[in-house]
């Protein structure tokens, strides 16, 4: 194949495109949105499941570039945790930190929050999920930066029942501009395992109930997208562990199962078709991971999960309504 | 309201009216938010709607801008989440898959031959490519971004944007071949 040629053809596409966006009346578009302005079109602000609380700033630092400011929280954190637990004057004022139950193992888990700031970007928050071993040794497990914004929610944990160890939910957020982030994580056998991650998520909702995410956004005033994130864990080879055996939801609700595997254990299907798998999920939301299903009728139906030696590993019994 | 001060693009000053920073925000970014738009949705009625949407949101929002990168990615990626969510409720009217990876199979005839006649040969091949090839193809070489603005727009790796950019090459030689243009 003639690399050159293709360069020409492509060249020649750009000169098409700027062709065909020529017609476009821009100025007459400009008009219409400064005239909804004017008119005072405004949002509701983001109504968040969760209790929330705003990150204190009044201790700053400059991490330099992404890369660098986990470098320092890391130090700035391991500076902290080598004191005593109880130590009072914490060098690191306005970080935020949270103790958590990952597993019976009995280990010692935290995350915490620091607010950075990153050159040529928005105030943001990074997250940093540790733990210490009986020799008071820390280690960090898991990072996450969430950007332009300055609102926490609680750390949440999700168990299954069978496994030995639990979900993470990591929320934050800005309500005034009307987004969140969030990261579901897993942890077995001391890896982290990132299951779903959303970042700018307009008008977001989150709240975990009956151990599934309920997420809900909006993306203009009469459209609304509820999604219910199914976390799953594989008890054994042949079962699977599911939040909850039957859920009730409605037309153009989305169900998504996300597991603590790099690849999809398990077969989907559905019984009826009134839950439709989504193709290609990677272009749901920009997210990689999950098997999605949306609903696309009334009624009843039922997804079971089966793979090669165990046709019956799990099901899910769902009721469609209008 | 006050800013930070402007550095690079002359768009940001302090203590501007709102409304004449959206105007400078629409002259500046409109085109480009337009174009991605179309390359998501491929409709110019629905990528305009999208256009306004997302500047009233960036009127609502931009008393917390603060440099020119910062500031045109984030309106990337709210064109991005309005455009996915357009894509999935289009998905619950129609009996067609809900996610465009198949886009070029499911666009209406009438809009199709619009595409074709007033984009040209070219231009339509590459929107006829599934979705997350199409976009990085259509921004690198139409609309001439680097990789790394592209990746922080559709929030995803660097070596995610050169790998669909290297497949969608792919994928567009063996379209305009069968159109019958040498390669």
């Amino acid at each position: 194949m003639n690399e050159k040629r293709l360069e020409e053809w492509l060249h020649k596409g750009k000169t098409e495109s700027e062709a065909f966006f020529s017609h476009s009346d821009l100025n007459a578009l400009k008009q219409k949105i400064l005239q909804s302005a004017a008119n005072g079109h405004s949002s509701e602000s983001s109504i968040v499941l969760l209790p929330k609380r705003k990150v204190r700033r009044s201790f700053w630092y400059r991490a330099g570039a992404a890369a660098a400011g986990m470098l320092l929280c890391a130090t700035l954190l391991l500076t902290v945790v080598n004191r005593q637990p109880d130590c009072p004057d914490n060098p690191v004022s306005g970080m935020t930190q949270q103790p958590i139950q990952l597993d019976d193992s009995g280990k010692d888990y935290q995350v915490s929050f620091f607010p950075v700031e990153i050159p040529q970007s928005e105030p943001s928050i990074m997250s940093v999920l540790w733990t210490t071993d009986l020799d008071g040794q820390s280690e960090m497990l898991y990072t996450s930066l969430f950007e332009s914004c300055n609102e926490l929610y609680p750390v949440s944990t999700i168990a299954l029942p069978g496994a030995s160890s639990r979900f993470v939910l990591l929320t934050s957020g800005d309500s005034a501009r009307g987004f969140i982030h969030y990261r579901l994580i897993g942890y077995a056998a001391g890896t982290i395992t990132t299951l779903w991650s959303q970042d700018y998520v307009p008008d977001g909702k989150l709240g975990v109930q009956d151990n599934m995410l309920i997420e809900q956004r909006s993306s203009d005033k009469t459209q609304t997208q509820v999604s219910y994130i199914l976390p799953y864990h594989v008890v054994d080879t042949a079962t699977v562990s599911l939040p909850v055996e039957h859920l009730q939801l409605h037309v153009g609700d989305l169900v998504i199962f996300v597991g603590d595997s790099e690849e999809p254990l398990f077969d989907i299907s559905a019984q009826t078709g009134m839950m439709r798998r989504v193709e290609n999920g990677s272009d749901l939301y920009g997210e990689e991971r999950g098997v999605a299903f949306v609903a696309s009728g009334s009624g009843s139906d039922l997804l079971s999960l089966s793979k090669e030696k165990s046709p019956e590993a799990g099901h899910l019994t769902l009721d469609i309504l209008q | 309201m006050v800013l930070a001060e402007e550095t690079q693009c002359g768009c940001i000053l302090k203590d501007t009216p709102q409304t004449v920073l959206l105007e400078q925000m629409i002259d500046q970014y409109g085109s480009r938010v337009l174009k991605l738009a179309y390359y998501y949705v491929r409709n110019y009625s629905d990528a305009e709607d999208i256009m306004q949407e997302v500047f009233l949101r960036v009127y609502q929002n931009m008393h917390s801008f603060r440099g020119e990168s910062a500031c045109f990615t984030w309106i990337y990626r709210i064109t991005v989440n309005l455009c996915k969510d357009y894509l999935l409720r289009q998905g619950r009217r129609q009996t067609v898959p809900l996610v465009c990876d198949t886009c070029g199979e499911s666009l209406p005839e009438q809009e199709r031959m619009f595409e074709a006649a007033e984009g040209g040969e070219v231009f339509s091949a590459v929107m006829e490519l599934p979705l997350k090839y199409r976009t990085v193809i259509a921004l690198y070489y139409f609309d001439e971004m680097p990789v790394k603005e592209i990746a922080n727009a559709l929030k995803v790796s660097e070596c995610n944007v050169r790998a669909r950019l290297s497949r969608g090459r792919k994928l567009l030689k063996e379209a305009l071949s069968a159109k019958g243009m040498s390669i």
